[in-house]
């Protein structure tokens, strides 16, 4: 070791040293992230939303065609995919928000509540948006149906009176699906499947319930089983309950040890 | 400062780890050893508050650590099933780190990924196992967090890849003081790199020490068997063997270098113990036997 | 570069001292800092720090606040003495232990001595 002992001209002590700086340096408290966690939900479902939207988007125009070719339109194609994706994206969403991307925050530095809160914020951004879409959607449907002289008897001609109505009659089961997606894949986070697969029936209630009492037909029609006010106010109330039990499962919920 | 108190973690039946009472001062290297389900990697899910303890608790520089965004920001659990997406490509996951982590380092995220020679563009599912590790490695160490934990991070990595890997933990400790706490099989390899090494048993700390402390503190005994056994009284024995009448001890040290002086004129051979060589007395059953008289 | 028989602290002081006896590092010669020992020969730097606070302890080493450590001025004196006092106990007697054992009397190493000089 001879020669390696003995120090050039440098100066050895402008380095950082940790056996001097040690037990004194390192506890500045928490730095601001870079990123919350909304934003990096926006971020992570940007491109599944995009090609949804490219998907929708082609499957309108291809069948509004197709059918066109035969006799003007006689329902909403719009209101039958869209109104149907506006149920089935949320579910997937909610899944995957649990079973993948729980870990993803956890493991950078996020805790439970910081991602069960983005997790609301996205949820609730997604409840807003989907109806939107699906009204928005509607109205461009009948608006370019009506100067093509296409729209069939049983056309739900679009006005612009109805469109808070049919938003009000589409959000309910967004929300209902979103929240049974979550709560069912939390079920299956936390718990073994013989008590997961339980779970599921209480887990699907939110979504259920939505629908069962509040509905939209491709034909326009709005159902409602029970008193719309009566109707909304159950199944928001599921889907609250629907949060809570998420809160419940996945609030002190182990980091799961998964390959893939 | 890091502290465990009472750190409990049962599954079902089961205890894992069994009243863990751990203080750990920061911005030491340790390492963490024990047999497979000494209860390691639960230890360490606890330390990161990847998972609740049944029982005790985990405070970092005085406050509670579970569910503490303080805490959590500073804390980087790297496993050996690595929590990333295995669709995902290797960039990617390395971007996402970089926009959560605000201690990220993208530029020596970089350089690892380079001194590994790990293809970003792969998608993580297409990574063998020892790449797999050297992605955990780089994300392990690129986020600098305060309290860096490897899990195993060196689970198929080639000799050439495990000594780069402890190079530059070591050199990036130096140039980033930090608290890192390593899991491992592989004692002799690395460690030259422990200030301090924690010994798991079934669930239990069975001890927590300087490493060099432990360098020569295990010695074996060897010669005629009442000699042996007469100078083995009062020390823990930790393993025996017995050929006609020779006896060889192995006891739990240091000794008293007079006495080693004295039992040496008397025909009794020592040698000392490698650190492995001390865990495997340590850790294999039965458990330490009183000195036999 | 390091066995772990034993404490790696007390080879790495053991280790400067003999560079110091056969005058590879002289009197008031900067030595290295624990960091830059502890990148050399990949040990921890904590562990590097005991073996020069043990070396700082004995006098062998001084510090310079925020320059690093060097070599005391009387250190290579001091450390040839304490080997000289220890030369007999910890060379002589176990090589007379050995020769006893297989049978060489001690004219015969005088006369082995005698033939070197």
């Amino acid at each position: 070791m001879s020669e390696a002992n003995r120090t050039s001209d440098v100066n050895p002590m402008s380095e950082p040293n940790p056996s001097e700086a040690r037990r004194t340096s390192g506890t500045n408290p928490s730095e601001a992230n870079p990123m919350s966690v909304n934003a990096e939900l926006f971020r992570i479902f940007r491109p599944l939303v995009l090609w949804i939207a490219a998907i929708m988007i082609a499957v309108e125009v291809t069948a509004v065609v197709a059918i066109l070719s035969v006799n003007p339109m006689p329902f909403s194609f719009w209101l039958v995919v869209v109104g149907a994706m506006a149920k089935y994206w949320p579910l997937v969403a909610g899944i995957l928000l649990i079973s993948m991307h729980f870990r993803l925050f956890l493991a950078n530095g996020f805790t439970r509540h910081e991602y069960l809160r983005g997790v609301a914020v996205f949820g609730l951004a997604v409840v807003l948006a989907f109806p939107a879409v699906v009204v928005l959607g509607h109205g461009v449907e009948s608006t370019v149906l009506g100067l093509l002289d296409q729209r069939g008897d049983g056309y739900p001609l679009f006005r612009f009176g109805d469109a808070a109505a049919e938003y009000l009659h589409v959000l309910p089961a967004t929300a209902g699906y979103l929240a049974s997606g979550i709560l069912i894949s939390a079920g299956f986070y936390r718990f073994r499947p013989w008590i997961a697969v339980p779970l599921i029936a209480p887990g699907a209630l939110p979504g259920l319930v939505a629908d069962g009492l509040i509905r939209i037909d491709e034909h326009g029609a709005l159902t409602q089983n029970l008193p719309f006010a009566l109707a909304f106010t159950l199944s928001v109330a599921a889907t609250l309950a629907a949060g809570i039990a998420v809160h419940r499962v996945m609030r002190d919920v182990a980091v799961k040890r998964t390959a893939g | 400062m890091i502290e465990m108190r009472g750190v409990t973690i049962a599954y079902g039946r089961t205890v894992a780890v069994d009243g863990v009472d751990l203080t750990l001062p920061v911005n030491t290297i340790y390492g963490l050893l024990g047999r497979n389900g000494s209860g390691k990697t639960s230890l360490l899910s606890a330390l990161a508050s990847y998972r609740r303890p049944s029982a005790g608790t985990v405070l970092v520089d005085g406050e509670e650590a579970f569910e503490n965004p303080r805490v959590a920001r500073r804390v980087s659990f790297i496993r050996d099933t690595l929590d990333v997406s295995d669709s995902e490509r290797v960039r990617c996951v390395l971007r996402t780190a970089g926009r959560l982590r605000a201690t990220w380092d993208a530029d020596y995220a970089a350089k690892l990924s380079d001194m590994f020679e790990l293809d970003t563009r792969k998608r993580v599912s297409a990574l063998s196992r020892g790449q797999r590790s050297m992605l955990g490695v780089v994300l392990g160490l690129a986020s600098r967090a305060p309290l860096t934990i490897l899990d195993e991070s060196y689970l198929g990595m080639d000799a050439v890849a495990r000594t780069l890997f402890y190079r530059e933990l070591l050199d990036d400790y130096l140039s980033h003081p930090r608290t890192i706490v390593l899991s491992t099989h592989l004692i002799e390899e690395v460690a030259d790199l422990f200030e301090r090494v924690i010994i798991m048993d079934r669930g239990r700390v069975l001890l927590h020490d300087e490493t060099d402390a432990l360098r020569g503190r295990g010695v074996t005994v060897t010669g005629p068997a009442a000699l042996v056994t007469a100078f083995a009284a009062g020390h823990t024995v930790l393993g025996e063997q017995s050929l006609g009448g020779v006896r060889a001890l192995t006891l739990d040290g240091p000794l008293d270098p007079d006495d080693v002086a004295r039992g040496e004129r008397d025909g009794l051979a020592f040698g000392p113990l490698g650190i492995q060589d001390l865990f495997v007395h340590l850790t294999s059953q039965p458990r330490p036997l009183e000195a036999t008289r | 570069m390091f066995h772990d028989r034993s404490p790696i602290y007390l080879q790495i002081a053991d280790g400067i001292k003999n560079d110091i006896l056969t005058g590879s590092l002289r009197e008031d010669d900067q030595v290295m800092s624990t960091n830059q020992y502890a990148a050399f020969y990949r040990i921890n730097p904590a562990t590097a720090a005991k073996g020069f606070a043990q070396l700082v302890d004995e006098g062998v080493l001084y510090k310079r606040r925020g320059i690093g450590m060097f070599v005391s001025p009387d250190a290579p004196g001091k450390l040839r003495s304490e080997r000289r006092q220890r030369f007999f106990a910890e060379v002589v007697e176990p090589m007379l232990d050995e020769a006893k054992r297989v049978g060489i009397g001690v004219d015969e190493i005088t006369d082995y001595l005698g033939s070197r000089r």
